[in-house]
């Protein structure tokens, strides 16, 4: 006779439990609770009482938050068409079999490698603003005088956007020379046949038959940069008054922020850091064939 | 591409496409190469001489300043524990969770599947708050062990998805046969599952230590004890109490540089096709 407990033992649970255990404790159950402390004036070593919405009043009038709302989606924008972009020429030059590519992808990629924080600590030192850095002194070979890249909020907020495009166009190149790869060589020399041009088979040929591939790149590459923390962190902290603040950065500084400890109102902020995640890996996982592929 | 035209036509476009290839690839290591030299440059010449790359001779002083200020060992022991630890426990813990799922047909694996791959594309940051809280109330707040938990936890995710897509190339012919000479599940996966699918732990593991080896922004609110940093967080730390020692600064991101470059550089491989399936085939 099988008992209910001897046939979950005997299926494939007992090897998938560990894991949801794991994961629904410490990921999935912060989702939650997130939503919960979003809706209280949570500190730390205080009560907290329910508030109902009041943090997100109060974030959605903050200037510093819409602030660093109105930067994220420039910034959102810039980094991920920049990335896609440039990872597409990048995966362009690499296309097809030459001596060097092996290496020359290597090289791409090493932005991509190291850490955010690293990457930031880099770049600051490239940007620093007297003559004497890196970047100006290149400047200065050919009589520009120095640039204030990160110390005046327009040129911040266009070095910390050309930062994070330097870091992620690793990626975008690999998923793109991924998908050019899938591209039967036929209909490419069907279309030399027919003497269609470069630029002709990227747009009618190549582009749309990598479809697929461009809105994974898409749908990555946003939530990335939506998360982006680290990088910033290094290079501006936000500054100059707010000019580069990342909603990350907003939320970190809510929180954790020198004796701010607003653990509620942080929350609401992760809130909806967490929403329009959300929406994304939605729209991924809808429309993609990858959540079905495994069956 | 360049498979026609004349031989001078090919040869331009041949050195176009290098052209275009070097300029870019500086673009890209030029900053890093910048910086590696610049924590073994005198101190002069890097205030001095921006623009020359190679040191007149190599100088040790900004490695000799960390370590006599810094535990700089007990930083890299850390992160060493930390990514390891991650490496072996959230692989482990994958391993049996693809196992089961792609071993099986059943009600609730499509649902499973889905679920663990939504968890896996939010980053952790945006619960960071919650985290932090949550490793407060389980006595895991700064702690060694608390850290290789939450870091194993966030990366069994990916773990799964990669290891499901590597044991769905396994035929289950071979576990049948296993079967009928009386091998029991646990043998299967240890006999027949786990040395088919070490290639691709492999790549997992690679993939799971270069992350958690670069992870900062959980650590940074987990980790307060100065014995306990992670290295990124004792940079953080390093650099706040000398920013403008830029040679302490240059040394300090390259002993963070230096092992993600090496393992990056022999492994080139093995990272780009974790990747690859990671994001592609999960």
């Amino acid at each position: 006779m099988e008992t209910r407990l001897t046939r979950f033992i005997s299926g494939p649970w007992p090897f998938i439990v560990p894991a949801l255990i794991a994961l629904v404790v410490m990921r999935g159950f912060p989702f939650i609770w997130q939503l919960w402390l979003s809706m209280t004036d949570m500190r730390l070593g205080a009560e907290a009482s329910f508030i109902g919405l009041r943090n997100f009043r109060a974030i959605f009038t903050s200037t510093a938050f819409l602030g660093s709302l109105g930067y994220t989606a420039i910034f959102l924008v810039a980094t991920v068409a920049g990335q896609m972009g440039f990872g597409l020429c990048l995966a362009l030059i690499l296309e097809g079999d030459f001596r060097g590519r092996d290496l020359y992808r290597m090289f791409f990629l090493i932005p991509w490698v190291i850490s955010g924080l690293v990457a930031g600590i880099l770049w600051q030192l490239m940007f620093v603003e007297t003559g004497t850095g890196f970047l100006n002194a290149l400047l200065g070979l050919f009589g520009v005088s120095p640039v204030r890249w990160l110390s005046n909020p327009a040129n911040a907020r266009l070095s910390v956007i050309g930062v994070y495009i330097w870091k992620g166009l690793g990626f975008s190149m690999l998923l793109m020379s991924g998908g050019l790869k899938t591209i039967p060589d036929e209909l490419l020399e069907s279309a030399d046949i027919d003497g269609a041009g470069a630029l002709r088979k990227l747009f009618s040929i190549k582009l749309p038959m990598m479809k697929e591939i461009v809105s994974v790149n898409l749908i990555f590459a946003l939530i990335a940069s939506l998360n982006s923390y680290e990088t910033v962190l290094v290079l501006t902290n936000g500054g100059p008054g707010g000019a580069t603040s990342l909603i990350a950065l907003e939320m970190f500084r809510v929180a954790f922020g020198e004796s701010r400890n607003q653990m509620g109102r942080g929350s609401a902020i992760g809130v909806v850091m967490f929403a329009v995640t959300l929406v994304f890996v939605v729209i991924y996982v809808r429309y993609s064939r990858f959540g079905k592929e495994s069956t | 591409m360049a498979r026609h035209g004349t031989p001078l036509q090919r040869f331009t476009r041949l050195s176009t496409r290098h052209l275009v290839a070097i300029f870019a690839a500086l673009i890209f290591v030029y900053p890093v190469l910048w910086i590696l030299m610049a924590a073994i440059k005198p101190d002069v010449e890097i205030y001095r001489q921006p623009l020359q790359l190679l040191p007149s001779r190599a100088d040790f002083a900004g490695f000799q300043m960390i370590l006599q200020r810094w535990p700089l060992w007990t930083f890299i022991f850390n992160s060493l524990v930390y990514s390891i630890g991650a490496v072996v426990i959230s692989l482990g813990f994958a391993l049996f969770a693809a196992y089961g799922l792609s071993r099986n047909d059943f009600r609730g694996k499509q649902t499973t599947l889905i679920m663990i791959l939504v968890v896996q594309m939010i980053p952790a940051l945006v619960t960071a708050i919650p985290i932090y809280l949550l490793m407060r109330q389980l006595q895991l707040y700064n702690s060694r062990i608390g850290m290789v938990i939450l870091y194993s936890a966030m990366r069994i995710p990916w773990g799964v998805w990669i290891m499901v897509g590597f044991l769905n190339q396994i035929p289950r012919a071979l576990d049948e046969a296993a079967t009928i000479d009386g091998c029991s599940r646990l043998g299967i996966l240890r006999r027949i599952i786990f040395p088919l699918a070490l290639p691709g732990m492999a790549s997992a593991a690679i993939f799971t230590f270069v992350g958690t080896w670069n992870e900062f922004a959980i650590a940074s609110i987990i980790l307060r004890s100065t014995q306990y940093l992670s290295l990124p967080v004792a940079t953080m730390t390093m650099i706040a109490a000398d920013p403008n020692d830029w040679r302490l600064v240059a040394a300090t991101a390259t002993v963070n540089l230096v092992p993600v470059l090496v393992v990056f550089a022999l492994l080139q491989k093995h990272i780009v096709a974790g990747l690859t399936r990671g994001a592609l085939k999960g």
